[in-house]
């Protein structure tokens, strides 16, 4: 079994073995980096993990700092061999924004990042099938993609419906070149199936 | 990193479920690796820190009753020769909504339940062979 390079998923666990100079200010502000991976099977996984996440970043990241760490937070994947559909996911996280909830005392507070500015995801579509690709290098460009797909009125207009056909949506991850993006997320769909057949 | 080609890795499974840790290790065990169970996190920290060689990695469900999974590997956190074992964290909520806890815990991976065993015996090499690389 060929996991390929599965060592570039895996920097050290800890911030020291992670490039600092690789990390923006906003982020060495909130500690040293450690990764945090989920094993991924549905784009509804991805999501939740996102949310999660959010949640996290704003109880412990002051208010002006929020998006800027969304940029700054490096995003990788990838696929898991033999499956379908799993992938794992790892973001690098800074130290304090791990920390567990009931340690906070900052409150909560509601704040929309615009993850609308994001890129969108490239659409090829053929007789048979559908594939939504989005290049993804940090947390916003993941949540860049949640969100498009979340859209019903770009989705619309694309002609994409995902809400029948969301059980048979297959992810994959395709390696980039680490610079412009880490990885290229994949979405790929059969346009006459739906979860009724 | 095929069956035969590899060094056999020691793996430890907690979970509260004795049918799980019997699926678990029955299977592990047809696929070359060493494992033990526990269906008492109690028992199995105190079996490490008796002494009892350590794992090569970890299997650990979230939620049990007493010492839950993130109290057990935060325990191992403070021993020195325990505290690099790679974990895989199994929980069986319906959605990945926990809070990044498991990440201190010394947690390399997070699996939802169910699993399909396969997809288990691809994470565990993955999380040592990526690791060892």
């Amino acid at each position: 079994m060929n996991f390929g390079d599965s060592s570039e998923m895996l920097p050290p666990q800890t911030g020291e073995g992670i490039d600092t100079n690789e990390l923006g200010l906003t982020a060495t502000k909130y500690g040293p980096t450690r990764m945090a991976r989920y094993l991924l099977r549905s784009f509804e996984d991805w999501f939740d993990v996102c949310e999660t996440i959010h949640r996290q970043i704003l109880e412990k990241v002051e208010r002006d700092d929020v998006e800027p760490i969304y940029h700054e937070i490096p995003c990788w994947a990838m696929a898991v061999p033999n499956t379908v559909s799993s992938v794992i996911i790892g973001l690098g996280i800074p130290g304090s924004i791990l920390e567990s909830s009931h340690t906070s005392t900052r409150p909560v507070r509601p704040l929309r990042v615009d993850f609308s500015r994001g890129a969108e995801p490239a659409i090829k579509k053929t007789d048979s099938t559908v594939v939504l690709a989005h290049d993804i290098k940090c947390l916003f460009d993941l949540n860049a993609f949640s969100h498009y797909l979340r859209d019903p009125v770009k989705l619309k207009a694309q002609g994409i419906e995902l809400t029948s056909v969301k059980r048979s949506i297959r992810m994959t991850v395709k390696k980039r070149d680490g610079i412009r993006a880490n990885f290229a997320l994949i979405l790929t769909y059969n346009r006459n199936a739906s979860d009724g057949q | 990193m095929n069956h035969s080609d590899r060094e056999t890795l020691h793996v430890w499974a907690i979970d509260d479920e004795p049918d799980v840790i019997n699926i678990i290790c029955d299977f592990l065990r047809g696929e070359g690796f060493a494992v033990e169970g526990y269906t008492d996190s109690n028992a199995a920290f105190e079996s490490l820190m008796r002494g009892a060689p350590a794992p090569d990695v970890l299997l650990v469900d979230i939620m049990m009753p007493g010492m839950d999974g993130y109290d057990f590997c935060q325990r191992l956190q403070q021993d020195a020769r325990l505290r690099e074992i790679p974990v895989i964290f199994l929980t069986g909520k319906d959605r990945i909504d926990d809070s990044l806890r498991f990440v201190n815990c010394g947690g390399q991976l997070y699996v939802k339940k169910p699993f399909h065993l396969s997809e288990l015996r691809d994470l565990l090499l993955f999380c040592t062979s990526a690791l060892s690389s």
